[in-house]
């Protein structure tokens, strides 16, 4: 199973559960309708379009409702300490939520009392709430994007907003630089996927795959494209591909669906999420020839 | 005016919720006070907790300020070690639009009509919500985001628009 926690901009901090599926544009979970916009909406939109594709089990979500009072985060972190481990899930992805050290903790102890070991991805505020916690270590992939690295990469921040100004005001191609730093601190997973112009797969502080093509500017300007790119990777992990693989595939799959939607930065989310099967399907058949993917073997 | 404090002679104010300390950094900056946003000591934080730095010689002063005002704070601690917040703002042109970037949080909006088209970045609840507020309103509106919302992601936010509206009047020749 395929399980994506996160809350959703609603002022109902009650759990929402269940699979989810997309209807007339509309995300639909437990029988709520969820408009499909940045953040953990366009994330599980995301998966659910790439699970559709590749015709396996859809996502089952855990979501509340938590427009900033922090209700329906910490409903979300009782979840975790409480029950998610009854459902006995393969992957676990978990994204915008308050990071609150103490709920983080409880989920480790949590995950360390089942006894299992499923595929451990976090994004947005729950990759700030592992690193601050100390817990980074067990998960398996942090998708962060410029900025967010370099909070990674500083040991004492506790949030983006508290970085090293040095760490920065970087440009772009000093990324690599900041990647052993964030690996080596050891607040990070062993892998992550660094989302920006140039999308770096990184494993143990080494970049080990580049996606930079299709290059398309306005895609940092769009809300939600690096939440799409978060729902898709979690879908290939559970379609049981390498991280590795997974990673390329994703950062690829991305970009193309913001080919084909033809992205401004002006356009929503949802544009780019319905071409998501197109991009998929040319990724898997390998028509791009996986241009813009050092090194990628697709095999 | 970036604020900087002697590590000595520093206090820092730490506050329940971060939306009380953003308060209270308006309040004591309009009443003169030098005061700075600051991340709370590591052994005390709770997750991306805010707290205020403030003269150790004005802190009486400022409790006073703050008990007069009504904002609650836990406590007030002398402290060495506060981590300053990113001041950096940056911004770039994509297709007539401009994009703000203020620590991990960017605004973008038209260089025509000064429309705000999208935000992105950010991974507290608060944002989301936000954006719905701010997408497709005019950066003349009065909507701010810490009116509406109270994380770190949200003071950024509010950054990146102050500066997008002192760019779109520098722009429009405003």
């Amino acid at each position: 199973m395929l399980t994506l926690v996160g809350t959703y901009p609603d002022d109902d901090a009650g759990i929402i559960s269940g699979n989810a599926e997309i209807v007339d544009g509309i995300l639909v979970i437990g029988g709520k309708h969820i408009d499909i916009s940045a953040g953990t909406p366009a994330m599980v939109a995301a998966a659910v379009s790439t699970c559709s594709v590749l015709d396996i089990d859809l996502p089952y979500c855990v979501l509340a409702g938590d427009t900033g009072q922090g209700n329906g985060s910490i409903s979300l972190y009782k979840y975790l300490k409480d029950d998610i481990f009854s459902l006995h899930p393969d992957v676990i992805t978990l994204h915008y939520i308050t990071p609150l050290i103490e709920g983080m903790v409880d989920f480790g102890f949590a995950l360390e009392d089942s006894g299992q070991n499923p595929k451990l991805i976090a994004d947005a505020g729950a990759m700030y709430g592992a690193k601050i916690s100390g817990l980074g270590h067990i998960f398996d992939l942090f998708t962060p994007d410029k900025g967010e690295l370099a909070f990674l990469a500083d040991v004492e921040a506790v949030h983006p907003m508290f970085v090293n100004e040095n760490l920065y005001d970087f440009a772009g191609d000093r990324m690599p630089e900041l990647i052993p730093n964030a690996s080596q601190n050891g607040l990070c997973p062993d892998t992550m996927l660094v989302k920006g112009s140039t999308d770096y797969i990184t494993r143990s502080g080494n970049i080990i795959q580049k996606v930079d093509s299709p290059n398309i500017p306005a895609m940092e300007a769009v809300g939600g494209t690096g939440d799409t790119l978060t729902g898709i990777v979690s879908a290939l992990v559970f379609q049981e591909e390498t991280l590795e693989k997974a990673c390329c595939m994703a950062a690829k799959i991305n970009r193309l669906a913001g080919l084909y939607s033809n992205i401004k930065p002006d356009s929503s989310i949802l544009s780019l999420i319905e071409m998501i099967p197109e991009a998929l399907m040319t990724v898997m058949e390998g028509l791009e020839g996986m241009d813009g993917i050092e090194g990628m073997d697709i095999e | 005016m970036k604020q900087n404090f002697e590590p000595d002679s520093s206090a820092t104010i730490l506050f329940e919720h971060s939306k009380s300390a953003i308060r209270a950094e308006y309040i004591l900056k309009k009443h003169g006070f030098k005061v700075m946003l600051a991340a709370p000591p590591p052994d005390i934080r709770k997750g991306c907790d805010l707290s205020v730095m403030v003269d150790a010689g004005q802190q009486i002063d400022v409790m006073k300020l703050l008990d007069n005002e009504c904002i609650y704070y836990i406590d007030l601690i002398a402290y060495t070690c506060g981590q300053k917040p990113v001041e950096l703002t940056t911004k770039k042109e994509i297709d007539g639009f401009i994009m703000v970037k203020s620590g991990n949080m960017k605004l973008t909006f038209s260089k025509t009509n000064g429309d705000i088209v999208n935000v992105s970045g950010g991974g507290c609840p608060d944002i989301p919500y936000i954006a719905q507020q701010l997408i497709n309103t005019n950066l003349a509106s009065p909507i701010k985001p810490l009116d509406i919302g109270s994380s770190l992601c949200a003071y950024l936010l509010d950054r990146a628009l102050s500066e997008a509206k002192r760019t779109f009047m520098e722009e429009s020749g405003c």
